[in-house]
């Protein structure tokens, strides 16, 4: 049971189309899950937490609370498996295009409800030497990470690493200070002779990417990937 | 201890650390052998998720397999079949979901890209209304069926209405010029002056109207005569702009 929601009548006023797919597939997994009135309870989540990913980005304890036991680890188990099924597909050792680096990316915070910092890290060749999560919490308020991130990336011998981080329920958007912080950790692997070639937050199905400039460090906003051919970066 | 006991005590302890420690401690196989518990009653799940990921090659391809071809593996029924199928065929929905609700703005371009990106999803739209509460989140988007903003067809009742019912106390609007440049029309000015000074009778401030138009946006900032000076998050909102009022 959803406590105080009550179901709105008229749902395509408040709701995009992305929304009205989302409630379907969440009743899709409530109604394997064993709830009983899947239908109902998947509007009343989509209503209350903005959208399917909202749902499956829920903390584990509010999601037991709402769904009971069962039915939360059913949702548990179904954002992980989807992770799963694309980061195991990420291989070390071998070089990944643009677009697989992204997926990999957006696969891998799939249902995070808390804030994480990650790094992958490239050899000479571009293959990608290692993936390692550098630590939870909003990037911009820690000292600790330029440190971290440095000592991660020469433990692997990089030549170059991938910053990414989440956004949990809100937009992948960069604020000012993720741009600032963006700019001071590549002047700092800079001086470890570490190329930050990006910065990719993620936010729900949704990503950024920021990209330093090699020479003057000055952070590019390039949003998404665009198609091939018309994207400029050749990494 | 008879068989099902057994069955669903481990069950039970899998369920328990799968909510205390999340899913980051479990092998790939574990959370498919889990996965399974809802299909396939008081049996060893554990050697048949091992059973499909060798049969199938990976995660992947255990999701991307037909019933019949999921069927011939011992254990696998047509709930359990069926029960992988339809999850396997949600990932690509999921992957083009996006925040709609609940996005939390912290940047004067983070809301202009989001609309951006909301026109290029939803076509058919011509005019949208971001409905805010005072941190900035999406608590509704408000829609109305009509092709332009400035055709005098926009009523600010349709916004107060959908703002009333979400609880809304900021906004932003946005219009698209499809494939044209982001620059309003005078019609569109006198409109937003309208909704924004309409709007501002019940309590709900416009922060801003945004113009979108080949891929990209401008805000209009139209002279403000609210009754209330704005709010630290209004003013910080509108102080990153960096562009002149029209």
């Amino acid at each position: 049971m959803i406590p105080g929601i009550t179901v709105k009548t008229d749902l395509s006023v408040s709701f995009g189309s992305g929304a009205r797919d989302g409630a379907g597939m969440l009743a899709l997994l409530l109604r394997h899950a064993g709830i009983t009135d899947p239908e109902t309870a998947a509007r009343r989540l989509i209503y209350r937490y903005g959208s399917m990913l909202g749902v499956l980005s829920l903390d584990r304890r509010e999601l037991s609370r709402l769904l009971g036991e069962s039915a939360a680890m059913f949702v548990v188990l179904y954002a992980a498996l989807q992770s799963r099924r694309i980061t195991d597909g990420y291989k070390l050792g071998k070089v990944h295009t643009d677009e697989e680096t992204v997926e990999f990316v957006r696969a891998s915070f799939l249902g995070r409800a808390k804030e994480t910092v990650e790094l992958i890290s490239f050899g000479a060749d571009g293959r990608t030497i290692g993936i390692d999560r550098i630590g939870e919490g909003t990037i911009n308020s820690s000292d600790v990470y330029p440190r971290r991130i440095v000592e991660c990336a020469v433990a692997r011998g990089a030549d170059s690493v991938i910053l990414t981080h989440n956004h949990p329920g809100g937009s992948s958007h960069p604020s000012n200070d993720d741009i600032v912080a963006t700019a001071k950790l590549f002047a700092t692997c800079r001086v470890a002779g570490i190329m930050l070639h990006r910065h990719i937050i993620v936010a729900g199905g949704d990503y950024f990417i920021m990209q330093p400039d090699p020479v003057s460090g000055e952070v590019v906003l390039v949003g998404r990937l665009r198609k091939e051919g018309k994207n400029g970066d050749d990494r | 201890m008879q068989g099902s006991e057994v069955h669903s005590g481990h069950r039970a302890r899998m369920r328990r650390k799968l909510l205390s420690h999340g899913a980051e401690i479990f092998d790939t196989y574990e959370l498919l052998e889990m996965l399974l518990y809802y299909a396939v009653p008081a049996r060893d799940t554990n050697s048949i998720a091992k059973q499909l990921l060798l049969g199938f090659g990976s995660l992947e391809g255990v999701f991307s397999a037909s019933i019949g071809e999921l069927m011939s593996i011992d254990g696998v029924g047509e709930r359990c079949a069926k029960l992988i199928t339809e999850l396997g065929a949600t990932y690509p929905l999921l992957c083009s979901a996006r925040e709609e609700k609940n996005a939390v703005f912290d940047s004067y371009s983070g809301v202009g890209d989001y609309l951006v990106r909301y026109f290029d999803e939803n076509d058919e739209r011509g005019v949208v209304m971001l409905l805010l509460d005072d941190n900035m989140r999406v608590l509704d988007i408000a829609a109305p069926e009509v092709a332009s903003y400035g055709s005098g067809a926009v009523h600010s009742s349709f916004f107060i209405d959908a703002a009333m019912r979400c609880g809304a106390t900021l906004a932003v609007v946005g219009f698209t010029h499809r494939g044209n440049i982001p620059l309003p029309y005078e019609s569109e000015l006198v409109t937003g002056r309208m909704v924004r000074d309409e709007l501002a009778e019940v309590g709900v401030t416009v922060l801003e109207q945004f113009a979108i138009g080949g891929g990209e946006f401008s805000g209009t900032t139209l002279s403000s005569r609210l009754k209330k000076p704005p709010s630290n998050e209004v003013r910080r909102f509108l102080s990153g702009r960096g562009g002149e009022a029209l």
